[in-house]
């Protein structure tokens, strides 16, 4: 068959076909799609923010009005407000860089491609700041609780979060980075 | 632009071109679950692209581009979901097409279209609408040229499975 031939039978679908959309249904579905779809990245953000705010300023809080007040939490609430002021100004950085993407394909690809990026990034960069609480936690639970077993438990935790939050980057947000980046890869390559 | 003005040009598009719409969606979606749910996630995207339609390009183009990239984007993620889980309202379809059962060269053309990798596919569909190649460069960004070269290999793949579909009797 000649591909001219091709193109004449996918054009006659149209004439064969009869399409019939329940309008009323669809919109339901669209506001509700809507509502809940894409703010993902953003709430994640603020849930972050805002957990990191909370722990980190009462902790510094209730430290500083002791008198005699323990080095390691305030280290640890310095580090959940320096966390959060961080991911405060990559949000900022995040969105100003929204617009910058052609309206094609590839540019949809590319800023698909950076939000990936982000994410990946923001959940990267919270591992390695969940190993630093880890280590501030389990150093304080040392010198205070002088108890094995309860060392033992607190460190079991956090090696099945970081194992967990581990799975999460690998297998989501890499995963989903290097698929879109395939994509690209074969929509650019020339032959 | 008010929600109403919204609602009232994205109810005239989808009218208009939900011809256009839908063989894009058979195109990446074979059940026709998977087709009324990649339907209304391009629906979704439409409607939010309403406002940000200047006219520069066509109405036509500017639905394939969305299309195709919420179709791609929608294939990758299934692929990657093997198990679907459907919300629970959705049991009714939203879309449905009805299709001339005899036409085993359109269903022909689908099942080979469907077996192309997801760029290929895009291309593919372009084609078979007539989008010139200066087109097909700027809904996907990249160079006539390499338009060019991935037109004259497709053309040439979908000729030999045609041979070998032929002597099958389509």
């Amino acid at each position: 068959m000649k591909f001219e031939e091709m193109r004449k039978i996918w054009n006659e679908q149209d004439q064969q076909h009869e399409y019939k959309i329940d309008s009323k249904q669809l919109y339901e579905h669209i506001q509700h799609k809507k509502n809940k779809a894409s703010l993902f990245v953003s709430k994640m953000e603020w849930i972050l923010i805002g957990a990191n705010v909370i722990a980190g300023g009462s902790l510094l809080v209730m430290n500083l009005m002791e008198r005699a007040a323990e080095k390691y939490p305030i280290v640890v609430g310095l580090a959940m407000l320096a966390a959060a002021i961080y991911i405060y100004t990559r949000r900022l950085y995040r969105l100003k860089h929204e617009n910058r993407f052609d309206r094609t394909m590839l540019g949809d690809l590319d800023h698909a491609i950076s939000n990936a990026t982000y994410r990946a990034r923001l959940s990267y960069g919270m591992l390695i700041y969940f190993v630093f609480i880890a280590l501030l936690v389990i150093g304080n639970a040392f010198y205070v609780e002088k108890s094995l077993w309860k060392l033992i438990l607190i460190a079991g935790f956090f090696a099945i979060a970081l194992f967990l939050g581990r799975w999460e980057y690998k297998s989501w947000h890499l995963a989903d980075k290097q698929r879109l980046k395939a994509m690209r890869e074969k929509l650019v390559e020339q032959v | 632009m008010t929600e109403s003005e919204q609602q009232r040009v994205f109810k005239s598009w989808l009218h208009a071109h939900k011809g256009l719409l839908f063989k894009i969606v058979r195109a990446y979606a074979t059940t026709a679950e998977d087709q009324d749910d990649l339907f209304q996630e391009v629906a979704l995207q439409v409607w939010r692209s309403v406002p940000n339609f200047r006219g520069e390009s066509a109405v036509t183009t500017w639905l394939y581009r969305i299309a195709l990239n919420t179709s791609l984007r929608w294939k990758s993620r299934e692929d990657k979901t093997t198990i679907k889980l459907r919300e629970l309202d959705d049991t009714t379809l939203v879309f449905q097409s009805e299709q001339n059962p005899n036409d085993d060269r359109v269903a022909w053309l689908y099942r080979e279209i469907n077996q192309l990798n997801e760029i290929d596919r895009s291309l593919c569909l372009m084609l078979l609408d007539d989008f010139s190649y200066k087109e097909m460069a700027e809904i996907l960004g990249i160079s006539e040229s390499n338009v060019a070269v991935k037109i004259h290999r497709l053309k040439k793949y979908l000729v030999e499975q045609s041979k070998t579909e032929t002597t099958h009797e389509i």
